[in-house]
């Protein structure tokens, strides 16, 4: 039973890393664009909705916090994917009309700005200290029926992980992802066939960081309680890496991807603490990732479940 | 009645005058050819025309609107599509979606309806499907449609880079060397195929060719360059016996 229940607890969590990795593949795997903010979509949508779905804490000695809205989960979750895709589209309009990896540039340094303003602005975020107290849909309806709430909230996510799979397949294969498609391979034969390659390029990017808002919000309503810590640059790596472990430009292979990169670091976590260089695991935690990917890599190049066809003929010459 | 008219274009790089002072009129249904030696400055008049550089002076008008400041895709959305001189195929994707991607208008380009499959996406991709294959069979390609662009042969490249600009159907179509490794009985049927064009859907051509060959026959105008300036214009005759021309290419016969 322990262990069913641990099980739930991961599959959770790929459930929401998985989300993650949609939103990233449609920014580098079908547009070719480059995001190091996905942490800060992703903590715009988990603050978002903690912040709307909570009341204002009246007394304490940590109740900085001055607003609070105790809405409904449901509009905290809406609301989280719609401002982190609002963030996103903000961030593009600075850089998708320049030439080269500006964008890269952008993200790095908005998503530092998002921290340092979730961890600044008490009165909004609590800043460094835990927002608390972030409640669970339906969570009083779940414990009247014979089912956990894990495996409840397990399927809710995996639910959410279906349909936006299932969304983002049928956009990347249909007439919208061959726009975005032709515009990761060559941005002149776009805009000489009279796409609005910007336009194109802003969807994108506001798409793929709404889906990381949706993680987001998710993954607020189901750990009760968040702070900044959680929302490290490191994890936008490490969503790159179930990218393209998984395969860049497989929606498939986003979500295997972030499957393994969860099941990894988890099994990893029962390494236990008796064992030399103990208190250096974290570090080799991220390191073995990082072995893991040159190894899949050096098999297989384009990824678990990448296209290798693709990948051959897109650096073929020709003649 | 002008479809194109070019005032007084000028572009230079650093040093370098690449385009001086040139100026034309295409009129509807007119197939003009513009021939000149190497680094004549063709292309680059090609490049500002399309929107993919902005000149240092001069004036773009096409059909009655002035596009000189207006970008690229604006430029091809307004019925002004370009090949590029060396095939700039999207070689990560297969044939027959260099071809689709060219379509004009489809309703399936905007996320939702895409993801949804709605709003007549389905009906207007299956009409696209046969205009593509159509032409694939035309440029020879059909047998390749599922392949990789970035596995075809150079000469294919270039016929898949006419083809997926006739998918566009434009007004004008301005063509950078289409027949460059083309086979000379597939160039044959391809000019006739612009005759075609001309005549039944009203197409504008201009189009640079080292072919000599090809552009007197099917030129109603041929523009010859020489040096970054327009140096000859008129009829593929007029051009052909023009002393300046004959010049330009070292004394040797056009
Ligand atoms: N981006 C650029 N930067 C610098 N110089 C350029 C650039 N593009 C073109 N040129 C120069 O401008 C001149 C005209 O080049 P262009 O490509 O227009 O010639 P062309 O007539 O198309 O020649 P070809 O028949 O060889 O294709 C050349 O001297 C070329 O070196
Ligand atoms: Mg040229």
């Amino acid at each position: 039973m322990a262990l069913l229940d641990l099980l739930l607890v991961v599959g959770i969590i790929a459930g929401v890393y998985s989300l993650l990795a949609i939103g990233m593949n449609i920014h580098w795997g079908d547009t070719g664009l480059l995001n190091f903010a996905h942490a800060a979509f992703f903590a715009v949508g988990a603050y978002t909705s903690a912040i709307l779905t909570t009341p204002v804490l009246e007394t304490g000695l940590l109740a900085e916090r001055v607003v609070g809205f105790d809405l409904p989960v449901v509009a905290g979750i809406a609301a989280g994917t719609v401002l982190a895709a609002g963030l996103g589209f903000v961030i593009a309009t600075t850089s998708v009309r320049l030439e080269g990896d500006y964008l890269a540039m952008v993200t790095l340094s908005s998503a530092e700005l998002v921290r340092l303003v979730i961890h600044n602005e008490a009165w909004l975020t609590t800043g460094a200290q835990t927002l608390k107290n972030i409640p669970r849909p339906l969570e009083s309806t779940v414990t009247t029926l014979p089912v956990s709430y894990d495996l409840f909230y397990f399927l809710l996510v995996w639910g959410l992980v279906a349909v936006t799979y299932l969304l983002f397949e049928r956009m990347s294969s249909g007439p919208f992802g061959r726009v975005l498609h032709a515009i990761r391979e060559n941005d002149d034969v776009a805009l000489a066939l009279g796409k609005d390659v910007s336009r194109f390029k802003l969807k994108s990017f506001a798409i793929g960081a709404g889906v990381a808002g949706l993680a987001g919000s998710l993954w607020a309503h189901y750990v009760y309680a968040i702070s900044p810590v959680m929302f490290l640059p490191s994890l936008t790596f490490l969503i790159w890496t179930a990218v393209i472990l998984g395969g860049a430009g497989s929606y498939a292979g986003a979500i295997l991807g972030a499957v393994v990169i969860v099941v990894l670091r988890q099994v990893t976590r029962f390494i236990p603490g008796s064992v030399p260089f103990a208190d250096q695991l974290p570090y080799i935690r991220l390191m073995f990732v990082g072995v893991v990917l040159v190894v899949v890599l050096y098999y297989r190049p384009e990824g678990l479940l990448g296209n290798a066809q693709r990948l051959q003929a897109g650096t073929s010459e020709g003649e | 009645m002008t479809l194109l008219s070019v005032d007084g274009l000028r572009k230079t790089f650093g040093g370098i005058v690449a385009v001086e002072d040139v100026s034309f009129d295409v009129d509807r249904k007119e197939i003009v050819g513009v021939i000149g030696p190497n680094g004549a400055g063709k292309s680059t008049t090609f490049r500002l025309l399309t929107g993919f550089h902005t000149p240092d002076a001069g004036r773009v008008e096409f059909a009655g609107e002035d596009v000189t400041d207006l970008s690229p895709d604006a430029r091809a959305r307004r019925g002004m599509i370009r090949t590029f001189q060396i095939a700039q195929e999207l070689t990560g994707m297969p044939v027959m979606q260099n071809m689709l991607l060219a379509a004009q208008g489809h309703p399936g380009e905007r996320a939702l309806t895409s993801a949804l499959g709605v709003g007549g996406t389905d009906a207007f991709e299956a009409e696209q499907r046969d205009r593509a294959e159509e032409l694939l069979k035309l440029l020879e390609l059909w047998e390749l449609r599922d392949e990789y662009a970035g596995n075809l042969s150079g000469g294919q490249r270039k016929l898949l880079e006419l083809g997926r600009s006739l998918m566009a159907d434009p007004d004008l179509l301005l063509l950078d060397e289409p027949m460059a490794g083309v086979n000379p009985d597939l160039t044959d049927r391809l000019l006739e195929r612009i005759l075609d064009l001309r005549d039944q859907r009203d197409m504008t051509f201009l189009f640079v060719e080292h072919d000599i060959d090809a552009v007197m026959r099917i030129s109603d105008t041929v523009v010859g360059m020489h040096n970054g300036a327009v140096l000859s214009m008129g009829s593929p005759a007029e051009v052909q016996s023009d002393d300046r021309m004959l010049e330009a290419y070292l004394g040797g016969e056009i």
